[in-house]
């Protein structure tokens, strides 16, 4: 009796004193949002776990592709990832939302604070059947910028444009749909692409084109209206399962509590910087007029069909405009 | 029967490398007929790129075996140069295809994994939205005949590669 | 700790590899290694990482380019280029060679890919290399001379680092000319002396055999047109201008000189195939390679080592790790690890960085080359279907040239500044 005591007492201190390895994995480098909130993610979370926790950040796909990451999480060899949702739409098409118009409202920074307030359950109801779960999720306005070697002022200026793109099918919808034609590479290619005019301009943000300097060869900036853009604060499900059930709620927090209390602020001081950055080499920037503002629109609709057809998508809108709902009833 | 499966096996995969090339052909079109559509006319095939980068990917891995039951995979040669005594590069031969062997079971366990979390999730390319569990399998497939070649050259083929 | 992971890499590598294993799977064990008593991870992504290394659509120059180089060479349009080139060369000392130097770099300079110039070049250019000079001379300039790719701009290696290290690429690409150039000089110069003894036959003088050959060489002498107005008009990327060569060469050689016949072609793409499959394989398998080193830290923990070092030592020691490195990696790769996490010491110690990204660029391209590792060794081989020991022996005077240059654009850091 007093050897198996002691014994299942030495197993409770030697369960104590387990220290987590937590992996996570982003695509680009500091200063980028993603790599500077997963540094104080480690900062705050090794911290606040006494050493229980051990965090590596693995940056500029270090770790692997955005491919490569969600299917590490799902089989637990990678623990945790920060990328923008785009990378999230083909491993979980529930995702699109944040990449199709009008869903997130037009105030993308309340629409952010309502899901983050609701730890994003929603969507985790989804994403944790894939062995995924969002801890956290960044999603702002003014996300998407038309950045072109001649200006474009009207929806006839982009017939005929070649545009690259993130990978995904609501890139070709929209690049078709205003006429120009789509196309897709590494965007390590980029700036030599403009640079030699094989693409006539992207559809990215200034937080892309200002540390890879594309404004050394397109000097247009088109704001795209309505569009918001996210990055998502992944975690496996698979290594949360493993955890102590005090230190999977310490990790959740802390994640949650970074975002709101760091990479909210630091992102948009980030892409602020970067649009002035462009500014300052001489890059135009415009905004829509009422008739241009109109075509998009048009443009829009059939991206908003495409997302409608993923399973459980049209529950989800709901359900999203149902926060939105009671958030600004209270407010 | 050892020789009738080693014949089998090498028609097989000389099959194998003859597919490849027929799948290099159509990437390789399809990628040139891609770029003069697109800025000839104006009209590009946007999943384009994306075809042509699976064939390739796939066709890669569906010719090694082939590659690897001739030894024709690069490699430094200084060993076979200079060691004389064939029954020494036999033994390192055959020691050789076991480590192959592990490494390759290695791949072939990692790969049922992911092609069970790609199923289940079932996650797709990014543009035209193929089911990523279909593309793994193939190259799973690809290492078990891998696995199955260099089987046929120890018990078959009296531990000497595909000539 | 650092002992711990490359003492037994090492090992491993050097004992498969030295016994004939297939230079990708002695990487691969290497792998499993590290991630198993190393970096104690799951092994699943293994598979994945391979997968997703070659999932890039640029990665697919190689491919069409090395279709356009079998075309090109098995049809009349390899023996049509090698003609007007004798016929213009033969009187320059060393001529062939030069030309070959010059547009091995042009050519890889524009196709983005210096193993993928090696392969459709190299191919056409080595058998007249061959006769001309002999065949040691011929590897040796084959092998090397893809390295100019990366070096004069514009350069992969230089945008990556430019973007990794927040540096303006327009002015890491006007570093670059000078230092290109003076490489070029070296190789020309040193083409010249050793041109003079060669065990060629001299070709005699034709009347007309000038015009003749040029005229000749109309149908092929369109490609370059084709390749480089195409991607420096805007109309494709380096990716789709390989695959826009081959197409032509196929529809010039099957349809119009109709000297390769239908029933040819099956074996044609096959030999293709074999020739990407060797190089793709080794591609995946280093860059899963890499991944697993990375989280192993050690490249950190040899970065650490270089901030007791003064400015001079920091070079040399730069060098030396550069060299290595430039074997085992992808240079990309090398320089998005690399590159921010020495910047620090070397802005401290007064290098600028711009100069760093040079010194970078060339000892990645070095490393290219130099035995037994480097992807323009492994092209070299698989394309000219050569053995090792005959490349390492041939590439030795290159080495030793680039090196030479290596050492001025280090040490003589205005060579990279002066045009800024
Ligand atoms: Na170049
Ligand atoms: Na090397």
């Amino acid at each position: 009796g007093k050897d198996s005591g002691e014994a299942k007492g030495q197993e409770a201190v030697k369960e104590d004193n387990t220290v987590y390895t937590m992996r996570i994995g982003a695509l680009t480098v500091a200063p980028n949002q993603c790599v500077t909130t997963a540094d104080e993610v480690k900062k705050e979370l090794e911290a606040a776990s006494n050493g229980r926790i051990k965090v590596q950040v693995y940056p500029a796909a270090q770790l692997g592709t955005a491919a490569q990451l969600l299917e590490g999480m799902q089989a637990g060899s990678v623990e945790g990832a920060i990328f923008p949702c785009s990378f999230m739409v083909s491993a979980a098409p529930i995702m699109g939302f944040v990449e199709v118009p009008g869903i997130c409202g037009k105030d993308s920074e309340s629409f952010c604070r309502i899901l983050n307030a609701d730890n994003n359950d929603c969507i985790n109801e989804l994403l944790n059947k894939k062995g995924l779960h969002i801890a956290s999720m960044l999603i702002t306005d003014r996300s998407k910028y038309m950045l072109t070697k001649k200006p474009v002022n009207k929806m006839t200026d982009v017939a005929g444009m070649k545009l690259w793109g993130f990978p995904n099918a609501y890139t070709k919808v929209l690049t078709e749909g205003m006429g120009g034609t789509s196309t897709f590479f590494d965007s390590s290619e980029l700036s030599v692409s403009l640079q030699q005019g094989t693409i006539d301009g992207a559809m990215a943000a200034p937080t892309l084109y200002a540390p890879q300097k594309h404004y050394e060869y397109a000097k247009y900036c088109l704001e795209m209206p309505d569009f918001t853009g996210g990055n998502a604060f992944i975690l496996g499900t698979a290594f949360l399962d493993k955890l102590p059930a005090d230190l999977k709620d310490l990790v959740l927090k802390t994640i949650m509590d970074v975002t709101v209390g760091y990479e909210y602020d630091y992102a948009k001081t980030y892409t602020e910087g970067a649009v002035q950055t462009m500014k300052d080499n001489g890059v135009t920037f415009a905004d829509v007029n009422d008739a241009f503002y109109a075509e998009f629109q048009e443009v829009y609709k059939p991206m908003m069909d495409i997302y409608l057809e993923v399973e459980g998508a049209d529950q989800l809108v709901k359900k999203l405009q149902a926060l939105s709902e009671a958030y600004y009833a209270k407010n | 029967m050892g020789k009738k499966i080693v014949g089998v096996l090498k028609r097989l995969y000389n099959a194998l490398g003859m597919f490849g090339g027929f799948m290099l052909a159509v990437s390789t079109f399809l990628a040139a007929l891609n770029a003069i559509l697109r800025y000839g006319f104006k009209a590009g095939m946007p999943w384009s790129e994306e075809v042509c980068t699976y064939l390739c990917i796939l066709l890669t891995f569906l010719a090694i075996s082939w590659l690897e039951t001739e030894d024709r995979h690069l490699s430094i040669d200084i060993f076979n140069t200079t060691v004389k005594s064939e029954v020494v590069k036999k033994i390192i031969y055959i020691v050789r295809g076991i480590i192959t062997l592990g490494i390759f079971a290695i791949l072939i366990k990692s790969g049922f994994g992911t092609i069970k979390s790609t199923f289940q999730t079932q996650a797709v390319t990014y543009v035209l939205q193929i089911p990523r569990y279909i593309l793994y399998t193939i190259v799973v497939g690809s290492y078990a005949l891998f696995i199955i070649g260099w089987l046929a050259i120890l018990f078959c083929n009296r531990g000497s590669k595909f000539e | 700790m650092i002992a711990q992971i490359i003492i037994p890499v090492a090992i491993i590598l050097v004992v498969l590899v030295g016994t004939g294993m297939p230079i990708y799977l002695g990487i691969l064990a290497s792998t499993v290694y590290l991630q198993v008593f190393i970096n104690h991870m799951p092994l699943q992504n293994l598979f994945t990482g391979m997968f997703e290394a070659l999932n890039k659509n640029s990665l697919m120059a190689l491919p069409y380019f090395v279709v356009a180089g079998t075309i090109i060479a098995k049809s009349s349009l390899g023996r049509r280029l090698i003609n007007v080139f004798m016929v213009l060369c033969k009187r320059i000392r060393g001529g062939l060679a030069v030309s070959c130097v010059l547009t091995n770099a042009v050519f890889g300079a524009i196709s983005g890919s210096p193993p993928a110039a090696t392969a459709t070049f190299g191919k056409i250019i080595y058998n007249p290399l061959k006769k001309l000079y002999n065949n040691s001379l011929a590897l040796g300039v084959v092998t090397s001379s893809g390295a100019l790719a990366s070096i004069i701009p514009p350069s992969m290696i230089l945008i990556v680092y430019g973007i990794c290290t927040d540096t303006s690429i327009g002015n890491l690409f006007t570093g670059g000319i000078l230092p290109g150039l003076l490489l070029v000089a070296i190789l020309c110069v040193y083409l010249f002396i050793v041109g003079k003894n060669t065990s060629g036959e001299k070709p005699e003088h034709i009347k007309g055999e000038r015009r003749k050959a040029i005229k000749e060489s109309i149908p092929v002498m369109v490609l370059p047109v084709i390749i480089l107005g195409g991607i420096y008009g805007g109309l494709f990327t380096p990716t789709e201008a390989g695959a826009i060569g081959a197409l032509y060469s196929f529809i010039i050689s099957v349809f119009v000189l109709k000297d390769i016949k239908i029933k040819e072609l099956p074996q044609l793409f096959k030999d293709s195939v074999r020739t990407m499959v060797q190089i793709f394989i080794l591609i995946a398998s280093s860059t899963v390679f890499g991944q697993a080193l990375n989280i192993s830290q050690a490249p950190q923990m040899l970065v650490e080592a270089f901030a007791q070092f003064n400015s001079i030592q920091f070079l040399i020691m730069l060098n030396v790790l550069l060299l290595i490195i430039g074997c085992l990696f992808d240079p990309g790769a090398a320089v998005l690890i690399l590159a921010p996490l020495l910047l620090p010491t070397a802005t401290a110690l007064g290098i600028d960085p711009i100069h760093l990204g040079l010194v970078f660029t060339v000892n990645l391209s070095i490393g290219m080359f130099t035995p037994p590792f480097g992807m323009n060794i492994f092209v070299t081989q698989s394309v000219l279907e050569q053995p090792m020991g005959a490349i390492a022996k041939a590439v030795v005077p290159f080495i030793l040239l680039y090196i030479l240059g290596l050492a001025l654009i280090t040490y003589i850091p205005g060579l990279t500044l002066a045009l800024l």
